[in-house]
């Protein structure tokens, strides 16, 4: 056996019991994308890197830019922090009177919204916006194919987006006569098992926070990861009701003020400042507090943007599981 | 799905200078080998800081990817290397500790008559010790070599060398090997390319 060959074996006998640790993707992939303003991660969606912003999006720029739309009331501090609570509190109430859906691993959560997005080319510093309707098929499992559409909201042919499941371990994904395979851990669109209580919630979401390889303050984290569970998802009743309330005890949580979401209904803004001088707001209905969407603001001028732009806003219009992917 | 993900590594490079988010599929393409690479090289904990740190810095200088080129392994094991050189000293008490597990081993094996295992891991403390006292430049072409899967050419590449330097470093770093491990045998030294 010569050296080569026995450096071989040692190279093997010294191999890691498998793939790269996922968090090392997303280390990379946070770097890779600093700062990651909640819409980049919505459109990337809960699958990683694959949905295509430039497909869809690129298609639909308009020249409009909003501004957003704020009625203030309740002024800041502590008041503001309570009025905050009082409307998640409602939230809370109301998600718990949605019907609890049984859910199966082989179907998939429907989301329906419209939704505005501010793009920015990250060389040019251009900002351009699209005005989407967007409908998502996402395996439960994580282990079919899912499903995302978008087109303009001014009309127009849907730009289909496939979602490759992760099957027995491996993820297949094929176009124009090419087939790449690679290995993968399925994402599930729906999970079991999540706390019911406000508590356990905002233990989990802090839990979440912390996994989190980026350096913002650990209460923006866990807000973060609240907006993430909500946003283009299905949850238990109990569950979402313990967001709500877990938000509400997030230290810097606070109400904005009367808003019109994405789709044009009244609605109220309950929002956390970020330190990249943006606004995350979870909207709610004005009067049944019901979760409607939500949006992401500028606040001071810089990198292309005025503060009061509106960065991205959605509105989820429906969530339903059904039992396959696409119309 | 993208278009950039079924394309070469030079079109996805290309795209990510405009979408960040295409250097995602450089990253699912290369992570696993570079990583097993590094991973030999430092162990588990810092291998994953070399390997984000290539990736990083490879996404900061994408725009000066030279597009002729559509595998971009050379390009990342290149970034790697430098990034596993800031970390000799990691590198250095790894096969440290790789020589002690062996003789150890060994020793503990004569009291009950050596066998294959044993020998195996008396070969790896050996292997180890050798790697430790090669000079940096020639480990790094040995090791590619040996270890990342790349050819004498793409070595050449990786390193900024030309063919020839690769094989005189590799020629080099084999027998510097082959002393550590004892073997007075020069058998099959010349076959050395």
């Amino acid at each position: 056996m010569d050296e080569m060959t026995m450096l071989d074996d040692f190279g093997a006998a010294l191999d890691p019991d498998g793939p790269p640790p996922r968090d090392l993707r997303r280390r990379v992939l946070t770097g890779v994308m600093r700062p990651q303003p909640v819409w980049r991660r919505m459109l990337t969606g809960r699958t990683g890197m694959r949905v295509a912003v430039g497909g869809g999006l690129a298609a639909v720029l308009t020249a409009a830019v909003l501004a957003a739309q704020v009625v203030p009331f309740g002024g800041s501090g502590p008041a503001a922090q309570a009025q905050a609570a009082d409307i998640l509190a409602g939230a809370a109430e109301q998600a718990r009177h949605q019907p609890d859906v049984p859910v199966r691993g082989d179907q998939f959560v429907h989301v329906e919204s419209v939704a505005t997005v501010l793009g920015m080319n990250e060389a040019t510093k251009q900002s351009s916006t699209a005005v989407i309707a967007r409908r998502v098929w996402l395996s439960v499992d994580g282990t079919r194919d899912g499903l995302i559409q978008q087109r303009p909201r001014s009309g127009g042919d849907w730009t289909d987006t496939a979602l490759p499941g992760c099957h027995g371990g491996v993820v297949t994904q094929t176009k124009g006569g090419v087939t790449v395979t690679n290995a993968c851990t399925p994402t599930p669109a729906y999970r079991g098992g999540l706390p019911t209580d406000a508590d356990a919630m905002l233990a989990h979401l802090y839990r979440i926070a912390d996994e989190q390889p980026n350096k913002n303050p650990r209460d923006q984290r866990a807000f973060t990861a609240a907006v993430d569970l909500v946003a283009e998802a299905y949850l238990s009743p109990a569950s979402l009701a313990a967001v709500f309330g877990a938000v509400a005890r997030i230290p810097g949580v606070s109400v904005v003020g009367d808003v019109t979401d994405e789709a044009g209904r009244d609605g109220v803004a309950v929002a956390l400042h970020e330190v990249q001088g943006t606004r995350a707001e979870l909207i709610f209905d004005r009067d049944s507090h019901a979760y409607l969407g939500n949006r992401s603001v500028a606040l001071q001028d810089g990198d292309g943007l005025r503060a009061g732009q509106v960065m991205y806003s959605a509105a989820v219009l429906t969530v339903e599981i059904v039992d396959r992917a696409g119309v | 799905m993208t278009t950039a993900e079924l394309s070469g590594d030079a079109a996805v490079i290309a795209a990510s200078r405009h979408d960040a988010e295409a250097f995602g599929v450089i990253y699912d393409r290369y992570a696993a080998g570079l990583h097993r690479y590094a991973y030999r090289r430092l162990g588990p904990q810092t291998a994953e800081d070399a390997v984000a740190e290539t990736f990083l810095a490879a996404f900061r200088h994408r725009d000066r990817y030279d597009l002729g080129r559509e595998d971009a392994r050379p390009w990342l094991f290149g970034i790697l290397t430098k990034e596993i050189a800031r970390r000799w000293r990691t590198e250095q008490a790894r096969y440290r500790a790789l020589s002690r597990a062996g003789e150890a081993e060994a020793v503990e094996g004569f009291a009950d008559e050596v066998d294959a295992a044993v020998s195996a891991q008396a070969t790896r403390g050996a292997l180890a010790d050798g790697l430790r006292g090669l000079a940096a430049r020639d480990r790094d072409v040995l090791l590619l070599v040996a270890w990342s899967g790349l050819t004498y050419e793409e070595v050449a590449q990786t390193l900024r060398i030309k063919v020839g330097t690769v094989r005189s470093r590799l020629h080099r770093a084999r027998l510097k090997l082959r002393e550590a491990l004892g073997e007075d045998t020069m058998t099959d030294f010349f076959e050395v390319e």
